[in-house]
């Protein structure tokens, strides 16, 4: 027994854990649930069934049912709104679904070198357009780096780099290194322009990942309009500077929202100031008199606003309201941060700012940025230098507005507002002010965006509907059930109890098989299921192999306990090294397949500890327990 | 319940035979392919590939000839599971376009009272396949590495290369099979691309598991019975291991026919290449793995493996299981 108790505690603590894992995944699919029931389609139908529309043009039909449809999805929108963070929280945790279960595009992007070296250039003439031209034939023909072709090409003919890049002044080797510098930090570049824009196009668990020096993937679960995230990865980046509105300013705006959306009487010049009341109301008293003021959160010492992420979708309703949009001024625009601020608790807020409608300038006429640490106070910094006309422009815009700030935003994201301290002349400015190195990298990284860009290819794309992922849904459940039942039969009929104890053996671990891949939020493909259902097939492989043993080992006369003694410990060497050979070219096919393939071996991996875990502990387990409780022959068919 | 009482078949002695019969499949497979060719998937190939749903159904011909107006007059076209959907696949091109949504326009066009639903799309850059496949012989060829090393440190090094063959057998025969199926079968969608792969990496992982399963047996019984003629020692193992051989490959081929028969198109041909391999796989355990260790010790170390005159193929051993089963 006391050997049997350690088990017992380690088959206990692993089911608990897989419920726990996968307590999220239940949760998350009865919101769902009740998001669907409670938005419109359904109860559209029904509407819709009992009162059948009148014979009218079909636009007419249309407009009516949308309009329906609007005033059905409130609910839903209302019961999101109040569960936002909850429905946010089980989603983030719970097993994903493939781009190949759920639909979604899946786009994988190069960084074109040459079309970027070909930018970057200047003074441009035939010669430089032959170069390219060059260029471009032997990195196709020869698979050569673009950069080292153009060195070759360059030294070939004689010609200094300088002409076309960099100073004027500079050699060869210095404008090299500007070059590559640049090349390799464009993945980054692109990666952060196609983040941003995504995180604002508003993808649920979009993911962006790095592959090789040149490539990036992204996956876009539940999209699949081609032409418009096309525009989204491809178009260019625009950077650009704009001026914050004073913050007195904007707190009467924001009160005379607040009022709006309270139902008091509006004015800008009202003097219920929020903070005067709030130390004394409760939180629902105060949601009730201030709606604006409990989504948009304003610190009360710096003035700077806040939106947690889950009422992000909120405020942009909000202030697209009719008579909201009344009270704002029109040269107002409401910009979020890029990066939201993450609390202790692990909530994720996004700095509001306030901007003047019109840019100062665009990033075009930024020539480089980089992050540094700055010698005096050791701190991060970023330096930016512009060139001569932009130079002229932003000394006379910082001029002007000294003690003010002004946001750098990039495709309509801030990622930074620092303060003007002083007239910049000479194009050359110093941002401060940066938590820390990455925060300084990143800023430079977008900085650089907006002035040069980085052309990427679309080199595979993959993009599956949704009525196509749903089809394999259904079919992967329907042969994993069939499967399933065939095995879980045959084994109750071909062993009796033994053949029992390894039925629920394996539905175990089917059951800790999905707890692993939430714990690792795996993500279950629709190879992950073909995976799945050869799992379980193998997964009787351990059983039977100790069953036929301890078969023979009572056919040698021996008692039941030291059969399944036997059983057990001779099948055991078999059953470890077929396992093993399995799990290295699982582990193989992880390393070197993409995508699709990976998630299979996924599953594979997790299926096979899993499934020695169950076969082997969990029945020996019941076994033992059987005997000890007294049991003279145990029936192995 | 038992399906194989204790057999005590000669399976080495027929070795011979099934090298001949194992031959000449690989042969036909080999000969087909190099008539026919492997049908790459995009996945390798490069190029375009869209799954449509027209409702009504329109005709493969009338699609083709719509297709031909933009120029893709050579695209290839499919059904696709039900017969309103379709598969039509156009090769890489080197300037980079927006093939797809070029497709779906014209089709529109086409057809303008059929409803059209984009069901599936993926587009390869020729790089990308060149990769792929590139990454995919890599995978197979690492872990017949890993298998070698492992199976010679826990058994011999022979046993490692008659595992390795057996692979290779099982692998040259699932591809012959998936070569001349996919060519007689238009049903199956037959097509090397990712998840054939990884089926045949699957079915590498399984013939694997179901040789050391004999093997552990081989080396158990090596050592009860030492000085005991190799052969009738290999006999006796296989056939105490027959009937958990069966037994295994039995659930997970019904397991895999349900899968073939519902799992729907994308699985079809990873399902049915995990169907021959678990076939091959259970055969070339016996008589190409085991086989091959036998004729080693025969023809390299010229082993006397010759059997007494009286003496059974098969180690006999007298257990009390027949010997109670006599007596009921």
């Amino acid at each position: 027994m006391r050997k049997n108790r350690f088990r017992i505690i380690l088959i206990v603590a692993a089911i608990a854990l897989s419920a726990y894992y996968l307590y999220p995944t239940y949760e998350s699919g009865t919101y769902q649930k009740k998001l669907s029931e409670l938005s419109g389609q359904a109860k559209l139908d029904a509407y819709l069934q009992s009162h059948p529309l009148p014979q009218v043009a079909d636009s007419v039909k249309q407009s009516y049912i949308d309009s329906l449809n609007q005033a059905f999805s409130a609910d839903s929108v209302k019961y999101y709104d109040a569960n936002a963070k909850e429905i946010t929280d089980a989603r983030l945790k719970r097993i994903k679904l493939g781009l190949d279960l759920q639909g979604g595009m899946h786009i994988v992007l190069q960084v074109n070198v040459l079309k970027m070296l070909d930018d970057m250039a200047k003074n441009k003439d035939q010669t430089f357009a032959d170069i390219m031209k060059q260029v471009s034939a032997q990195v196709k023909q020869s698979d050569v780096d673009p950069l080292t072709a153009l060195d070759q090409v360059f030294t070939q003919r004689g010609i200094r780099l300088s002409r076309y890049y960099g100073d004027i002044r500079d050699d060869n080797s210095k404008v090299m290194s500007y070059l590559s510098d640049q090349t390799k930090t464009a993945v980054d570049r692109a990666m952060e322009i196609v983040r941003n824009r995504v995180d604002q196009y508003g993808v649920s668990e979009p993911s962006i990942q790095k592959q090789g020096s040149t490539r990036f993937i992204v996956e876009l679960p539940g999209v699949s309009n081609e032409a418009e995230v096309r525009e989204l990865l491809q178009g260019t980046a625009l950077l650009e500077f704009k001026l914050l509105k004073p913050e007195d300013v904007v707190v009467k705006v924001f009160q005379a929202i607040d009022n709006v959306m309270a139902g008091k009487p509006d004015s800008l010049s009202s003097t219920d100031t929020t903070s005067s009341s709030d130390t004394t109301m409760t939180a629902a008293e105060f949601a009730r008199k201030h709606p604006f003021f409990t989504i948009v959160r304003v610190n009360s010492q710096t003035g700077d606003a806040y939106v947690a992420e889950s009422d992000r979708d909120q405020f942009q309703r909000i202030i697209n309201r009719d008579d909201v949009k009344c009270v704002i001024p029109s040269d107002f625009e409401f910009l979020f941060s890029a990066k939201p601020l993450v609390t202790a608790q692990a909530e994720k807020y996004y700095g509001l700012y306030v901007v003047n409608r019109t840019a100062e300038l665009t990033g075009s006429v930024v020539t480089d940025a980089q992050a540094q640490i700055d010698p005096t106070t050791n701190s991060p910094i970023v330096t930016m230098k512009m060139n001569s006309e932009g130079s002229r422009d932003w000394g006379r815009i910082t001029g002007a507005n000294i003690g003010k700030r002004v946001a750098i935003v990039l495709d309509n994201a801030v990622y930074s507002a620092p303060v003007v301290r002083s007239k910049i002349t000479g194009g050359s400015s110093q941002i401060e002010g940066m938590a820390n190195m990455d925060e300084a990298n990143l800023l430079a990284i977008v900085l650089r965006a907006g002035a040069l860009p980085a052309p990427v290819d679309i080199v595979e794309e993959r993009n599956v509907g949704p009525s196509l992922g749903e089809d394999s849904i259904r079919n992967g459940v329907t042969s994993g059930m069939i499967g399933l039942a065939l095995i879980v039969l045959f084994m109750g009929f071909y062993y009796r109890t033994g053949g029992l104890m390894a039925d629920f053996a394996l539905l175990i671990n089917i059951f800790f098989i999905l707890g692993v891949l939430a714990a690792f939020h795996g993500t279950l493909t629709l190879p992950g299921i073909a995976g799945m259902i050869l799992t379980i097939a193998v997964a009787v492989d351990a059983n039977v192999l100790i069953y036929e043993r301890i078969r023979e080992e009572t056919a040698t006369g021996k008692t039941l306990r030291a059969s399944i003694d036997q059983g057990y410990s001779k099948a055991f060497t078999a059953i470890f090294d077929a396992n093993i050979i399995s799990l290295f070219t699982g582990a193989i096919l992880y390393q070197f397949g993409t995508g699709p393939v990976q998630g299979f071996a996924l599953t594979l991996m997790i299926g096979i500890v899993a499934s020695l875990f169950s076969a082997i502990i969990i029945t020996r387990v019941i076994f033992d327990i059987m005997i000890e409780r007294g049991a003279a022959s145990i029936n192995f068919g | 319940m038992r399906f194989f009482p204790r057999t005590n078949v000669d399976f080495i002695g027929k070795r011979h035979k099934w090298y001949t019969v194992s031959a000449s499949l690989i042969l036909i497979g080999l000969v087909t392919m190099a008539i026919r060719g492997l049908n790459y998937g995009i996945d390798f190939k490069g190029g375009t590939e869209l799954t449509l749903s027209f409702t009504p159904a329109v005709s493969v011909g009338e699609v083709r000839s719509s297709m031909n107006k933009i120029g893709h007059g050579d695209a290839e076209i499919k059904t696709f599971g039900s017969t309103n959907q379709l598969l039509i696949r156009v090769k890489a091109s080197e300037q980079e376009e927006n093939t797809s949504q070029q497709i779906m326009n014209q089709l529109k066009q086409s057809f303008p009272d059929t409803r059209i639903v984009l069901l599936q799309d993926n587009k390869i850059g020729p790089q990308i396949g060149q990769e792929l496949r590139r990454d995919a012989v890599i995978a197979i060829f690492y872990s017949l590495i890993a298998i070698l090393i492992y199976v010679s440190l826990r058994f011999q090094f022979i046993y490692a290369v008659g595992a390795v063959v057996a692979l290779f057998h099982d692998v040259l025969i699932t591809l012959g099979a998936v070569a001349i199926c996919g060519w007689l079968i238009p049903w199956l969608n037959l097509q090397i691309d990712q998840t054939m792969v990884a089926a045949f990496l699957t079915l590498v992982g399984y013939s694997m598991n179901d040789t050391v399963v004999i093997f552990d047996r081989i080396r158990e019984n090596l050592k009860i019975y030492k000085g005991e003629n190799l052969i009738r020692v290999m006999n006796r193992s296989i056939n105490d291991t027959l009937s958990r051989t069966i037994i295994t490959s039995g659930t997970a081929f019904a397991v895999l026919l349900v899968l073939l028969i519902f799992g729907g198109e994308v699985t079809r041909g990873f399902a049915f290449a995990m169907l021959v391999g678990v076939i091959t796989g259970t055969y070339s355990s016996i008589y190409v793995a085991s086989a091959i260790v036998v004729d080693y010790n025969v023809y390299v170390k010229k082993a006397d493996l010759k059997l007494g005159e009286k003496q059974s193929p098969v180690l006999e051993i007298e257990r009390p299981y027949e010997v109670a089963a006599k007596r009921a």
